[in-house]
């Protein structure tokens, strides 16, 4: 009878935890507003193909910029995003130092990649694309993110915050970075999670 | 060996090798000593582009700039060969080159912060002129030895294509050493051989953080020039060389891995 009860007492505890989980949801309040992003809660990763065995994930940890959404002019939206090079993390500190020298970024006579947007169209409430200038390596070409509006609302300390994921694929010897191409890949996958804090 | 090293082997050793060895039969042929020269600039210029694989101009990066620096060294000091400069005239053009290179390839540093980064331009200034003047006016094997010496040490502590450029200098003058040991390369051979070392060197230090201790060393074997006697001059320009590249092997090793 005992072990019934504990069980029982086991299966609720489990249960409320559940419930607890099942408490996450997405906001979805209007995500119109100018925001400036949350460094701490935003990042651009990358997967880049490693003699053709891995793809070996990357990150840059520190990005600074703003976006704006208007629903009532939506060709107004705007992104801007820079990405300090030397935030640069791989999960090994030589590999970051041979990346952010002349081989790949040359993070010295390139300290920063940014991005600026020219349009943003979306298909749906939550999907689109965010076309831009992506500037890296001193290079800037057009690039077209598939871009996910994650969900937009208030957080517990009175702000108001919205965010976003942005995908693509890019090429490296687009950027002029040509060096090592049968050992390391040309195409490279960027993302950008995006977190902002609403003005 | 995997194909991937196959590929820098080519890169580094077998194509610029080839060039190196074309041009200086040439030379041999039609009994010219520019081709001495001629033989180090085109090796080095194959193994660049095969490695780094950009030309433009302007350049956007600092080793952007070697061809045109191994092409105007080669152009003005095979006049010096062929007219014979005045020793002033010809000083002042050494120093002209040094500090104009030295000034170009760190630009993009100087723009950036100028009072910072003034010390390193005035010493590789410096060491660049120091350099030139050396090697042109003794002949040795010291700026093979150092040209290796550069190669380990670009690869182990800085940037493996710095590496493997410093690799394709190393490589084409080891074949112009072991061809005409007693044929000096003439000052458009040594204009543009030092130029390309003191491009890299200053590359690596500046873009790429190659360790402090192991260049100094680097520079340190110039002094087996001063020695004629070939016994003093190869051990005083190979010891300091083996200990830089001991030192940056060492450096190498004491991480947990190595690549990208």
């Amino acid at each position: 009878m005992k072990t019934l009860k504990l069980t029982l007492a086991a299966a609720i505890a489990l249960q409320s935890g559940i419930v607890l989980a099942d408490d996450y949801k997405v906001q979805s309040a209007s995500p119109a507003g100018n925001y400036k992003i949350d460094p701490v809660h935003s990042v651009v990763q990358f997967w880049v193909g490693h003699m053709g065995v891995s793809e070996f994930p990357g990150r840059f940890d520190t990005i600074t910029g703003t976006f704006s959404v208007d629903a009532a002019h939506p060709e107004a939206d705007k992104v801007s995003v820079q990405v300090p090079m030397d935030s640069l993390d791989t999960n090994f500190d030589k590999r970051n130092k041979d990346l952010l020298g002349p081989d790949f970024f040359n993070a010295k006579q390139f300290p920063t990649m940014s991005f600026a947007s020219t349009s943003i169209k979306m298909k749906n409430a939550n999907e689109g694309e965010l076309t831009g200038s992506l500037t890296l390596h001193g290079v800037t070409k057009p690039v077209t993110f598939s871009l996910r509006h994650i969900g937009a609302g208030p957080d517990p300390w009175g702000g108001y915050r919205s965010g976003y994921v942005a995908k693509t694929t890019i090429h490296r010897s687009d950027f002029g970075m040509n060096y090592m191409l049968n050992g390391i890949s040309d195409a490279i996958v960027v993302q950008l999670n995006i977190e902002g804090k609403r003005d | 060996m995997g194909p991937l090293l196959l590929s820098m082997v080519r890169e580094t050793v077998l194509w610029p090798s080839l060039a190196a060895l074309a041009m200086m039969a040439a030379g041999a042929l039609l009994q010219n000593r520019l081709f001495n020269a001629l033989a180090i600039g085109t090796g080095f210029l194959v193994g660049y582009a095969l490695i780094y694989g950009k030309f433009s101009f302007p350049p956007t990066e600092a080793q952007g700039w070697l061809p045109v620096f191994v092409a105007s060294a080669f152009i003005v000091f095979a006049i010096d060969d062929l007219k014979g400069f005045p020793f002033g005239s010809r000083l002042a053009l050494q120093g002209l080159f040094s500090t104009a290179g030295a000034m170009l390839l760190l630009l993009p540093l100087l723009k950036t912060d100028f009072p910072a980064n003034l010390a390193e331009l005035v010493a590789s200034i410096l060491l660049w002129f120091g350099l030139w003047i050396l090697v042109d006016m003794r002949q040795g094997p010291a700026l093979f030895f150092v040209s290796v010496g550069n190669a380990a040490v670009c690869a182990t502590t800085g940037s493996t294509m710095l590496g493997q450029l410093g690799g394709v200098l190393a490589t084409v003058l080891g074949i112009h050493l072991a061809l005409n040991l007693k044929r000096p390369p003439g000052h458009a051979g040594s204009a543009v051989a030092t130029t390309i070392l003191a491009s890299l060197m200053l590359i690596g230090h500046a873009y790429a953080g190659t360790s402090t201790l192991p260049t100094l060393l680097l520079l340190a074997a110039f002094a087996g020039l001063a020695f004629k006697r070939p016994v003093f001059a190869w051990s005083f320009s190979l010891l300091p060389v083996a200990i830089s590249i001991a030192l940056a092997v060492k450096h190498y090793l004491s991480q947990d891995g190595g690549g990208y």
